[in-house]
């Protein structure tokens, strides 16, 4: 079980702050979150994802491997000030 | 003196507060096409009359406060005007932007530009209408906080004023028009400096432009733009700059315990999603605005701006407060008080460290809030110790010590980003004109972390892309657009896809060309063409307004004069290379200890720097360069 915080533009669209899901990849991560907010699990890879602290763009994208008790963030794809 | 260009109303005045004189001061036509308007026509008129050191508080000091062709127009995020001077904190040149609504009134009340000098004898504010300037007696207003003395002023019209924190010469005082600020580098202070309370303009009629419908048709396509783009049609409006501070937190970029991390453990209770969920009235923002990334919230039942994400990360994570609440109660009072929230929260957290290793005992300690509010006051008031936190980060550090964990560059304290998490920004921390400031410095954090990702530890292309991009917000801020238009750089299939093979393919080639875009945009026959595609919808509208021939490159080629212009006022008043480096903490101490690239390596980046900027090895612009940008004859 992993825990997936959402933050940004996920959390309004989904409106829920956090939830626990079974994955063992970040694409099947996506795929469960796609079934559970009724949204296709290709606009969920638009997100910004990090795994602890780490974004998917400097692991293995979305091939990253999933451990039980890790922390996935899901954050908006652009942000400024 | 007329012009014939469109947009413009062809007019700059100049006040003398000593002798009450008032007269036209000349701005040619060929000057509007090499400065264009805002902060680089604002340096001009400072670098031909600033010709040596001065006290910035004294008589001899001028404000600047201008506008550019894209005010009052009727173009999207246009009310920014601008006011620069010579600063009190830094000791070097500023120029602080503002979106209040006195910008759009000072051009309908048919000026460019309006020059104060001197000193007055008696406190005044300034009525400027078409009619001409008159002198009015403030000594009722003297004491009155800024939201006070705008309901207390009579006149009709845009108002710009001070607050106590300015009447006192606090060195980060700031001036504010409506709920907006002038907010860095001290502006509030040189205001009063010469007993000038504030300034009134008032005028209903826009200046004429070159092809109306033509700018109808791009101010149509150039909003709907911005209503599409992720950043502007959709973070920002619902999220605001708060919404800044979980992305950061992912980052390592979010200033905590005095810039010793990156890292907030309570970073969500400071953020934008706690402010939109449990605090958000409604969001709002500048006239002619349609990003609305302005948050309403409330104070005593009242319903005040919220606080930017500077404001969050200097008076949370940075002296470890995670009671948003207090924040929203702070920022309201320092935006009263008339002071810039990112230099005194800045200085405050300095001084809790200076308290916590013993050097300074000011009962200030992180973590601990009641005494906070009391502060803010007795800064504004320069009463106790807060006589020497009015003074500034760097002057603290020379009195008590701790100049490498001092925050500041130049003088002027950093804002919320740790530098360390990208250290692109922290080259443009170190070299930019005004001092420690993200926008100055060129922003490129939003490419190292916060819009792209691009590697924030290498430091190949970061001098490059680092100029490039302060030489494109020079522009966009001296038409007199909010710099967040400039987000339109930034195409949105990039943007919305940062997973994408593209976002990576850029992500991957932004480190190795950027050193060659530079140079490229550099090269004069390059710079005449028309880019093959055009990002930015600012040249379209500027040509269409104003009747000027408005290229990419072109307008690339102003910021890139108006960036070295305010440089060599720098240089007049004393900057060199010695000045463009961080406080030690960020060069030498790492910020993750098992990643050894987690600090600034200043020297590097900065000589980079300097060879793609074509100055010389101390940081001097060289007579060549001056000449091929018609600074110099």
């Amino acid at each position: 079980m992993v825990t997936v915080k959402l933050f940004g533009t996920a959390r309004l669209k989904f409106n829920e702050k956090e939830v626990q899901v079974e994955a063992s990849t970040v694409k099947e991560l996506t795929v469960v979150l796609a079934e559970r907010y009724g949204v296709k699990a290709k606009d969920l890879r638009q997100f910004l994802i990090f795994v602890n602290d780490s974004n998917i763009t400097a692991l293995k994208m979305f091939r990253t491997k999933l451990n039980d008790g890790d922390v996935i963030m899901l954050l908006s794809p652009a942000s400024g000030g | 003196m007329s012009t014939k260009f469109g947009a413009y109303c062809g007019k700059v005045l100049k006040v003398d507060l000593t002798t009450r004189k008032v007269e036209e001061y000349p701005f040619s036509d060929e000057e509007r096409e090499l400065f264009l308007g805002g902060k680089i026509m604002a340096a001009k008129i400072v670098y031909d009359n600033v010709t040596e050191k001065i006290d910035p508080l004294s008589p001899e000091n001028m404000l600047v406060i201008t506008t550019g062709p894209m005010n009052a127009i009727g173009a999207p995020c246009s009310s920014r005007f601008n006011c620069s001077t010579i600063s009190p904190l830094t000791g070097y040149y500023t120029s602080s932007n503002c979106g209040g609504d006195f910008g759009l009134h000072l051009k309908r009340a048919g000026l460019d530009g309006l020059i104060v000098t001197g000193k007055s004898d008696e406190k005044v504010y300034l009525y400027v209408t078409p009619d001409g300037v008159e002198f009015k007696n403030a000594d009722a207003l003297w004491g009155l906080k800024t939201g006070a003395t705008q309901e207390a002023i009579p006149e009709k019209g845009g108002k710009f004023v001070i607050g106590p924190a300015g009447e006192n010469l606090v060195k980060y005082a700031c001036v504010i028009s409506g709920e907006r600020a002038a907010g860095r580098g001290g502006v509030g202070a040189v205001f009063g400096s010469k007993n000038l309370k504030g300034i009134v303009a008032y005028g209903i009629k826009s200046p004429a432009v070159h092809d109306r419908d033509k700018l109808r048709q791009v101010n149509k396509e150039w909003t709907e733009r911005l209503k599409a783009h992720p950043t502007t049609g959709n973070q920002l409006p619902k999220l605001g700059t708060a919404g800044l501070v979980t992305s950061m937190q992912a980052k390592n970029l979010l200033s905590t315990h005095n810039y010793r991390s990156g890292k907030y453990e309570h970073f969500e209770d400071i953020s934008g999603e706690t402010l939109h969920d449990e605090h958000l009235v409604r969001n709002s923002g500048c006239t002619t605005c349609p990003i609305r990334c302005a948050r309403v919230v409330k104070v005593d039942g009242k319903e005040v701006k919220g606080p930017e994400v500077e404001t969050l990360g200097l008076f949370g994570p940075n002296i470890l407060n995670h009671d948003i609440q207090s924040i929203f109660d702070w920022n309201y009072e320092m935006d009263e008080l008339g002071m810039d929230t990112i230099s005194c929260g800045n200085t405050i957290s300095f001084a809790m460290e200076l308290n916590e290793k013993g050097m300074w005992d000011n009962g200030l300690e992180f973590g601990k809030i009641d005494n906070i509010r009391q502060i803010i006051d007795d800064i504004a008031h320069r009463r106790g110790i807060g006589d020497d936190l009015a003074e500034g980060s760097k002057r603290l550090s020379e009195k008590f010590g701790g100049k490498e964990f001092a925050m500041n560059v130049k003088g002027m304290e950093l804002a919320a980003y740790e530098p360390r998490g990208a250290v692109g920004q922290g080259l443009g921390y170190a070299v930019a004109n005004r001092g420690g400031c993200h926008l100055n410095g060129g922003y490129l954090v939003v490419m190292e972390g916060l819009g792209l990702s691009v590697n924030p530890y290498t430091t190949g292309a970061k001098a490059g892309l680092c100029a490039m991009f302060q030489d494109l917000m020079e522009t966009c801020s001296a038409g007199g657009n909010c710099l967040f238009t400039t987000y339109a750089f930034f195409p949105m299939f990039l943007m919305n896809k940062p997973n994408g093979m593209i976002a990576r393919i850029v992500n991957t080639v932004a480190t190795k060309i950027g050193f060659a875009i530079a140079l490229i945009l550099r090269v004069p026959t390059a710079v005449a063409m028309h880019m093959p595609f055009n990002m930015l919808p600012h040249t379209k509208a500027i040509q269409a307004a104003t009747g000027m021939k408005m290229t990419f490159g072109k307008f690339i080629r102003i910021g890139e004069r108006g960036y070295n212009l305010e440089r060599m006022i720098d240089v007049r008043l004393g900057v060199s290379s010695k000045d463009d480096t961080l406080p030690e903490r960020l060069t030498t101490e790492l910020q993750i200890a098992t990643n050894p690239k987690s600090k600034v390596p200043i020297d590097k980046l900065k000589k980079k720097y300097y060879k793609v900027r074509f100055w010389d090895e101390n940081g001097i612009p060289t007579k060549k360069l001056l000449k091929r940008l018609k600074i110099d004859k």
